[in-house]
């Protein structure tokens, strides 16, 4: 158990390494895939079965994809020379102090839990709708926050390419009740 | 453990499809042409390069499509413990699928999946 945690872990490590240093962004974007399934893997080696489930339909199946959506909406750079990406530094540093002080000070949410004879899901099942639903409740508020953000970002003004001044569009729109039935009228 | 049986699978499908790949790779009769090799659009001539960036929709469903894989998330562990729960589980439950529909009527509201304006 103990050399299987440390093979998956260097492999997340490894492929997070490739990630920041591969030039071509969909190449990282597949090394972060690489570093998503080696994570859900050391997850199920640890007997986190349904966490390391979730972390695949989740961070694979929706984060990456929405990664490479991301790559695929900005413009590419033509120059891929290495730039001077050191000013991140700070940003990094604090975001691994404040994950490794999170871990390590909240002995509320990583005391060791009654699990019994139950299965994964069914412990966090029993767990999380009743002792700590107030974390249901603020990822609820934090999903639709999520929602109505992205929506807002997404809204684009008015191109002048299909609006007029009077907001019509100048798009004719295909009316297929009216085109099925106009040899009926 | 129960997951030994998906390792097994995906040592065979792995084993399998490098074995047809590689015999088709290294048996197979290789005559490279122009036109076999050049990039394939359709039978068009590539109209662009790719990498151009193309419309933020896209962006726009695929994060609606996670914030509700998100709430799926959350749902299964109700659907295995629902019997075992007390009723707040179920209230606790409810209220988080109304703060997500009313987020489903904004989205509805504000026209977000709607293809063209």
């Amino acid at each position: 158990m103990n050399s299987l945690f440390m093979i998956f872990s260097l492999g997340i490590v490894g492929a997070s390494l490739m990630v920041i240093s591969t030039p071509n962004p969909v190449y990282s974007v597949f090394w972060l895939v690489i570093a998503f399934v080696n994570a859900a893997v050391m997850f199920i080696s640890l007997g986190l079965d349904y966490i390391g489930l979730i972390f695949i339909i989740v961070y694979v199946g929706a984060i990456a994809i929405l990664f490479l959506f991301v790559i695929m909406l900005i413009q590419q750079p033509n120059k891929i020379d290495s730039q001077d990406h050191s000013h991140f530094l700070p940003i990094g540093l604090s975001v691994i102090f404040l994950f490794y002080s999170l871990l390590t000070n909240s002995p509320k949410y990583i005391s060791n839990p009654v699990i019994g004879s139950r299965t994964n899901i069914g412990a966090i099942g029993s767990h999380l709708y009743t002792t700590y639903y107030e974390l249901v409740l603020i990822a609820s508020l934090v999903l639709l926050v999520a929602m109505i953000g992205a929506i807002l970002l997404a809204k684009q003004p008015n191109s002048p390419f299909l609006y007029n001044s009077h907001g019509e569009s100048l798009r004719s729109r295909q009316d297929l009740f009216l085109q099925i039935s106009r040899e009926h009228l | 453990m129960e997951f030994k049986g998906i390792l097994i699978l995906l040592i065979i499908s792995g084993t399998l499809s490098i074995l047809i790949l590689g015999a088709s790779y290294i048996l197979g009769y290789k005559q490279p042409d122009m036109e076999k090799v050049s990039v394939y659009e359709c039978g068009f001539d590539p109209f662009d390069n790719p990498g151009n960036p193309f419309s933020v929709r896209f962006f726009l469903i695929g994060i609606l499509f996670l914030i509700f894989d998100l709430e799926i998330s959350f749902l299964f562990p109700w659907a295995v413990t629902y019997m075992g729960l007390p009723l707040f589980g179920y209230w606790v439950v409810m209220l988080f699928l109304f703060i997500l529909t009313l987020g489903l009527i904004y989205e509805w509201i504000e026209g977000g999946l709607e293809w063209e304006n």
